[in-house]
């Protein structure tokens, strides 16, 4: 459905190029949800943001493709960008309230939404589908919400809301960033499940972006890990989370806080991306490092079937793994 | 007799409708010197309100708060000063709680000019440089503004300002939500070495089970203002008796395996 190929996305800085996104090559298939996990300054968000060129304007794609079905998005115009946001690729952003006027009901949102594909529509069916739509999100008093505004909404309510607009015209592909994050854990579950369960009953598929790993665990069908602009590893959330093959997934997979055990700390940070190192740029954080990652950077390759990871010691991290747990 | 004593305290607010909510109910917990106690909570659950009033900053309405047995409300300022010498806060945002237009050092030396204001200023400088190095600060970004630093460096910054009139008490108002994921664990890894080194007591505020398990003594579950459950560790995490302790279990997201 989704296909990025060898995308580059730069942004410019009075420092210099930002070379944010490095070559991502992802697909996202109908039906499914694909996790895109990594660090702040990992690349995620600009990669997502790069399929509906709803970057800064400091931000531009500079080589690749993505493709959206049989559309090229790289090349198209604004006028075709408009057709394709929010009737083929929905957004839900990070911020509920962000993404809502502050200043209009919210039922006028929804209109404008409506709108924007041409139809007339009046104020009974905007409040008759709008009502469906944040009943079946889990909002009990579907009339008032609509009535409001943003202001009124805790944060599970409003990003609830922003969930229901961005499925409102029934796309093909929900691109969610962090939607969760600012959320308490038990309304994390709720809208996470609601997601999930509308974009089955849409067919859709979903690319959800996210630092957490217990989220990718729980609701998502196949993860992409980021590093510094580049998917280094990706798979079925099966293998991957049995069988991880790149040192960055399972130092991110030991810092999840778990019960039982303590958190384990990854020392450093991403790098700055103002230059793209010659060798592997996890290398400074990475303890299965070798000298061959100083001079070659690792290209990214199968691991098993569908299961790819781009480390030079891709086939032996399960056994260096399994050697650090046992001592 | 515990070093944190709150006893029955009540804090009620007034809403715009002339009602008034209820944010804090006969709430009573005790921190033992070099503990912590984790105040876990939703959103609205009253947990921030009480941290406040521990530290002072609204009087509750009703019941007592004692620290080393100097009641919180009703001090008078001067004993309110001195207080504050023993009780400090680490906040959620780090960089919000930051004065932007000053250097990291001066940020760190300013409550020991308030509270210690006889110290020379080599022995002041001496003390910034060495918490800066327990915090794990390099020493290039202390002249450096706090823009200028990564988030988990501003939240060691907001921990070594805590820290540097070595408090008995720290409240620590989800002081890793705001943070990547891989800087959390450095932060968490941090607060227990200061613990271990200073004997520090910790109020430690947050909505994540899972985060607290492991450097909790105590947790006291906090639900619309009440405290719904509170026990050892352990315990509360192994056999929640009170639903709601259950139900915030439930909702923490689980990996297949250790790793």
């Amino acid at each position: 459905m989704l296909v990025l190929d060898n995308l580059y996305t730069e942004f410019v800085t009075p420092n210099g190029h930002v070379h944010a996104v490095n070559g991502v090559d992802l697909q996202v298939k109908q039906g499914e949800i694909l996790g895109l996990v990594g660090e702040s300054g990992s690349g995620k968000s600009a990669t997502i943001r790069s399929v509906l060129r709803l970057l800064p304007p400091s931000g531009q794609i500079v080589k690749g493709s993505i493709r959206l079905g049989d559309t090229e998005l790289t090349t198209l115009s604004a006028s075709g960008l408009r057709q394709i946001r929010g009737r083929r690729v929905g957004f839900v952003a990070q911020s509920p309230f962000g993404a809502l006027n502050p200043i209009l009901p919210l039922w006028k949102q929804f209109r404008n939404v409506l709108r924007s594909t041409g139809e007339r529509v009046d104020r009974a069916t905007v409040f008759e589908i709008g009502e469906e739509l944040l009943g079946s999100v889990g909002i009990t008093d579907p009339k008032r919400v609509l009535s409001g505004y943003a202001h009124e909404l805790s944060g599970g309510m409003a990003q609830r809301v922003v969930i229901s607009m961005s499925l409102l015209l029934k796309p093909d592909l929900v691109l969610a960033d962090e939607p969760t994050t600012a959320l308490d854990v038990t309304v994390q579950k709720q809208i996470l499940e609601l997601l999930r369960h509308r974009v089955q009953v849409l067919g859709a598929a979903c690319v959800l972006v996210t630092h957490d790993l217990g989220v990718v665990a729980n609701y998502c069908d196949r993860i992409a890990v980021m590093y510094a602009g580049k998917i280094v590893e990706a798979g079925t959330v099966a293998d991957v989370f049995d069988e991880p093959a790149h040192p960055y997934t399972l130092a991110l997979l030991k810092s999840v806080p778990q019960l039982g055990r303590p958190v384990a700390s990854l020392p450093g940070g991403p790098p700055e991306l103002l230059t793209y190192p010659t060798g592997c740029p996890f290398l400074p954080r990475c303890k299965f490092a070798i000298p061959l990652c100083a001079s070659e950077a690792p290209p990214s390759e199968d691991v098993s079937a569908g299961h790819t990871s781009a480390c030079h010691r891709r086939a032996e991290i399960a056994t260096l793994r399994r050697a650090e747990v046992d001592t | 007799m515990a070093l944190l004593v709150a006893d029955n305290i009540t804090k009620t607010f007034a809403l715009p409708n002339g009602r008034r909510l209820r944010a804090v109910d006969e709430v009573s917990f005790t921190l033992e010197a070099g503990q912590t106690l984790a105040l876990i909570g939703e959103s609205g659950s009253g947990k921030t309100t009480v941290g406040r009033c521990v530290l002072g900053l609204i009087p509750p309405d009703s019941g007592s708060i004692e620290i080393g047995g100097v009641s919180v409300p009703g001090a008078s300022r001067r004993a309110r000063k001195a207080l504050r010498k023993d009780i400090s806060v680490v906040f959620q945002e780090p960089y919000e709680s930051l004065n932007p237009r000053m250097r990291v050092k001066n940020i760190i030396a300013e409550p020991l000019l308030i509270h210690r204001p006889d110290m020379p200023s080599a022995e002041r400088l001496e003390t910034v440089a060495h918490i800066a190095n327990e915090v794990g600060l390099p020493d290039r970004v202390l002249d450096r503004f706090p823009r200028e630093l990564s988030g988990g460096q501003q939240q060691r910054v907001g921990i070594a300002r805590a820290v540097v009139t070595n408090p008995r008490v720290i409240v620590l108002d989800e002081p890793t939500s705001s943070l990547d994921l891989s800087v959390r664990g450095q932060i968490l890894n941090l607060l227990a070495t200061l613990q271990a080194t200073h004997q520090t007591s910790y109020l430690y505020i947050s909505h994540d089970l899972a985060t607290v398990g492991h450097i909790a003594t105590n947790i006291a579950v906090m639900r619309g203002g009440c405290i719904v459950e509170q026990g050892p560790t352990q315990d509360v995490l192994n056999s929640p008796q009170h639903e709601y302790t259950r139900n915030l279990l439930a909702a923490v997201l689980r990996l297949p395996t250790l790793y």
